[in-house]
């Protein structure tokens, strides 16, 4: 289960970024790189009131790229609105797909390039590996520093239908291109930048006790948990300092680079089995489960437990692992705390009678293969019971 | 405890698949794609070329087959205009394929005839239903590019190419046809016409030399007739005698009486006679034997024979077959014969007939009349069978005999031929087919 053998088999992938002031700009170009001549651009309603999915497409018709917005898209992307969004696609015979937002377009955005392609439901693709046919070139625009779904080779898809949240998980989903522009951030108000900053402060934690990690991906990791951990509060002080949301946005690739390619553990799982019965945000239900998790996982890796404490700037010196373990998960809760996320489960509308079938969902989570410790049915009600 | 360590190694399976260890684990790659699409399109073009090069090359095919073709074709679409034109079209219409591709059919069809053909395509393509002339081979008048109107046999067929309905014509130009239709019908009226003039003259002819013989036969048979009547009244003057000279000259009476009664059966059946020979020609076929007909023939002939003391010797064996013919026609052939015979032995010193029939090598029955005359110079043997030639006086007969004759018997199927004897005389030979051989199939 020890990750520290560095011959390992480890595969690392990454897509083209540009990180940096301005990158969204780009935009335009790198569609006309990619041969483009019509664009799917795939957004949602917070994204365009910010402006930013109105600078995308002026970029695009500067490089005289036509194309088609498609914004029907929720919080939690929905199976049926990415076979909407795939019809949209092949209705305007767009041939490249532009996504402008968090996590919920840029999931939203995989999810209709892999129907586009492959033209079969989207449920069809739930699994790994599954993807048969390259879908079209995807170009993400992130505007939020914490899903970093514009790196990974996740997309999460919400099956209404059975109150589930299904996880795509292939090589073959992580995008062509991804523009990450800190610029976009400075529109996030303190409580979003909050829920993001923790999401990917629980990514990086996640990858770096994944049995999935690799001294490679601990180096972002441990990056992040370092920008994410130093900067998350200044940050939600300073809304536009573009300096502060650079780190907290390189904090988020970082992250992201990391995860998608060590995959993430107990905090996804069960985030994931929430947000598909109960439709919670993301963010905030990882931010939610976070040191939970973190108490429950901390037997199996202390001394990785250890490390990310030191990357959070806790002098551990003197203290038994034990103790420093706990200092890690204060540290967590503190953080969490002074950033304004402090709501448990039982007022994000858990109850009690919820607890069973969450445990169950999230037992078969994808991410839960990853978790360092292999918990059960009862281990993992437990960790919900103690969020309530 | 099974169930647990399969569920690990699910679990640890899938762990390895998260992580990108998977086998088909890849990066989005057009490339594999991009091959595989190269690949097929590879094929699909060797394909396509194959199959343009079949299609062209059956194209090239029922291009050349169109053009060598005798009849024109000329096809045309939905629209009703043509969309083939084939080198027999080209010819008979006097127009080139690549003025008339695309266009209406007007200029191949008389004024006249394009309002309704117009109609007729439209309701054809519009309905389907193949009324009046598609499928069948139909007269219709043709135009030419020099504005001559001809005869042409077409048929109509109808057809789908691509999903697209078309109507192709096969034409022939028939103005030759009619023509020689036209002809062959006027000469066959006409042959008709002489063949009916032709019997009805040979019939003419036939009745004409009858009556000519039947003439001749009347001065014969008053001569018989004559005799009699002669000794009658010899006998009646001296019957008278004895009559006046008293009872006893009752026995002379009857004698004389007698004798009388003889020589009035004796005229009479010399009439008898000539009334059956006279008797009308019904013309029918039937099946004869030839002694009968020699017998009478003979018989019509005796007094005539023993007046001018003519022997007739007749020699017909009793198993010759019988012959089918008009038994009227071929005594009147016989009588020519006996006739012509009596002529020539009349002024001779020996005078002898010999009227035979056998049945020859050739299955054919000949029947021969030979006399002891002077024959027939070479110079004459050719020309004694033409109609009207004769060497006797003229009163003596109109030189119709032999002619009609030979014409009889070749109605029968037979040969009328002369040939000169060693020591003198003629003889004349016909041969007659035994019954039971159809004259017709000869």
């Amino acid at each position: 289960m020890s990750t520290e053998n560095g011959f390992e088999l480890r595969k690392f992938v990454a897509p083209e970024f540009l990180f940096g002031v301005g990158a969204l700009g780009s935009v335009g170009h790198y569609a006309r790189n990619l041969g483009a001549r019509k664009a799917l651009v795939v957004t949602d309603p917070g994204v365009i009131a910010a402006g930013w999915s109105g600078k995308v497409l002026a970029s695009l018709e500067e490089q005289k790229i036509s194309y088609a917005v498609f914004s029907r898209v929720s919080p939690n992307p929905r199976a049926e609105e990415v076979m909407e969004g795939a019809a949209f696609y092949k209705q305007e015979a767009c041939d490249i797909i532009v996504s402008v937002g968090g996590g919920s377009p840029t999931d939203c955005a995989k999810g209709i390039g892999i129907v586009s392609s492959n033209e079969k439901h989207i449920l069809e693709f739930e699994g790994v590996d599954r993807i048969t046919i390259p879908m079209p070139p995807v170009i993400c625009i992130p505007t939020t520093g914490g899903t970093s779904a514009d790196v990974s080779q996740f997309a999460i898809i919400t099956d209404r239908e059975k109150m589930t949240k299904i996880a795509i998980i292939s090589k073959a989903v992580v995008p062509d291109v991804s523009l990450i522009d800190p610029i976009t951030l400075t529109t996030m108000d303190p409580y979003l930048t909050a829920c993001t900053g923790i999401d990917a402060l629980v990514h990086a934690i996640e990858a770096y006790v994944s049995t999935g990690s690799s001294p490679i991906t601990d180096v972002h990791a441990l990056e992040a948990v370092r920008l994410i951990s130093g900067n998350l509060l200044e940050t939600i002080s300073r809304p536009d300092d573009v300096e502060m949301r650079s780190r907290l946005m390189r904090g988020s690739l970082e992250a992201g680079l990391a995860f998608s390619n060590a995959s993430l553990g107990a905090v996804h799982a069960m985030a994931h089995s929430l947000g598909g019965l109960l439709d919670l945000p993301h963010g905030e239900c990882n931010a939610v489960l976070l040191d939970h998790v973190m108490a429950f996982n901390l037997r199996a890796s202390p001394e990785r437990y250890l490390r990310i404490a030191t990357e959070m700037g806790l002098d551990l010196r003197g203290m038994t692992t034990r103790n420093a373990g706990k200092a890690v998960i204060d540290e967590v809760r503190r953080l969490k705390r002074e950033a304004g996320v402090y709501r448990a489960l039982k007022r994000l509308g858990v109850s009690p009678p919820d607890i069973p079938d969450l445990a169950s969902n999230a037992m078969i989570d994808a991410c839960m293969v990853t978790n360092p410790v292999r918990p059960n049915q009862r281990d993992v009600e437990v960790i919900y019971e103690e969020a309530l | 405890m099974k169930k647990r360590s399969d569920r690990n190694k699910n679990s640890e399976d899938l762990r390895e698949k998260v992580i990108g260890l998977g086998d088909s684990s890849t990066r989005k790659s057009y490339y594999p794609q991009l091959q595989r699409r190269l690949r097929d399109l590879k094929e699909e073009i060797i394909e396509r070329k194959r199959v343009e090069d079949a299609l062209r090359e059956s194209q090239d095919l029922l291009r050349s087959v169109m053009n060598s073709a005798q009849d024109a074709m000329i096809a045309i679409g939905e629209d009703g205009l043509i969309t083939t034109f084939n080198a027999a079209a080209e010819r008979m219409f006097g127009r080139r394929e690549k003025q008339m591709l695309g266009q209406p059919l007007d200029k191949l069809i008389p004024e006249e005839f394009r309002e309704p053909h117009r109609e007729y395509v439209k309701s054809y393509f519009a309905t389907g239903k193949p009324d009046g002339a598609i499928g069948k081979v139909v007269e219709l008048p043709g135009l030419n590019s020099s504005g001559t109107v001809f005869p042409m046999e077409i048929s109509l067929s109808p057809g789908v190419f691509g999903g697209k309905k078309f109507v192709i014509s096969i034409a022939r130009d028939i103005t030759e046809r009619k023509r020689s239709e036209e002809e062959r019908e006027r000469l066959r009226k006409a042959e008709a016409e002489l063949d009916r003039e032709r019997r009805e003259h040979m019939m003419a002819m036939t009745h004409a030399s009858r009556l000519a013989t039947m003439g001749e036969m009347m001065a014969v048979m008053a001569h018989e007739i004559n005799q009699p009547l002669g000794s009658i009244r010899n006998y009646l003057s001296g019957s008278f005698e004895a009559a006046r000279s008293g009872p006893g000259g009752i026995d002379t009476v009857v004698v004389g009486l007698e004798q009388i009664e003889k020589l009035v059966d004796r005229a009479a059946s010399v009439i008898q006679r000539l009334r059956e020979f006279s008797r009308p020609d019904g013309g029918a076929v039937e099946i004869v034997r030839i002694e009968e007909i020699v017998s009478f023939v003979a018989d019509l002939f005796q007094p005539r024979l023993q007046r001018l003391g003519i022997e007739l010797n007749v020699s017909i064996p009793s198993d010759l077959p019988s012959i089918q013919g008009h038994p009227l026609r071929l005594e009147q052939v016989l009588l020519n014969l006996l006739m012509n015979a009596c002529d020539a032995v009349e002024k001779t010193a020996v005078k002898i007939i010999d009227i035979k029939a056998e049945r020859g090598a050739d299955g054919k029955v000949a029947v021969s009349v030979a006399d002891t005359g002077t024959g027939v110079s070479d110079g004459i043997r050719d020309k004694i069978f033409e109609a009207f030639y004769t060497t006797k006086p003229w009163e003596s007969g109109q030189g119709l005999g032999l002619s009609i004759s030979r014409s009889i018997i070749r109605e029968h199927g037979g040969t009328l031929q002369v040939r000169n004897l060693e020591d003198g005389g003629v003889v004349f030979t016909f041969s007659l087919l035994p019954a039971g051989v159809d004259v017709r199939s000869r």
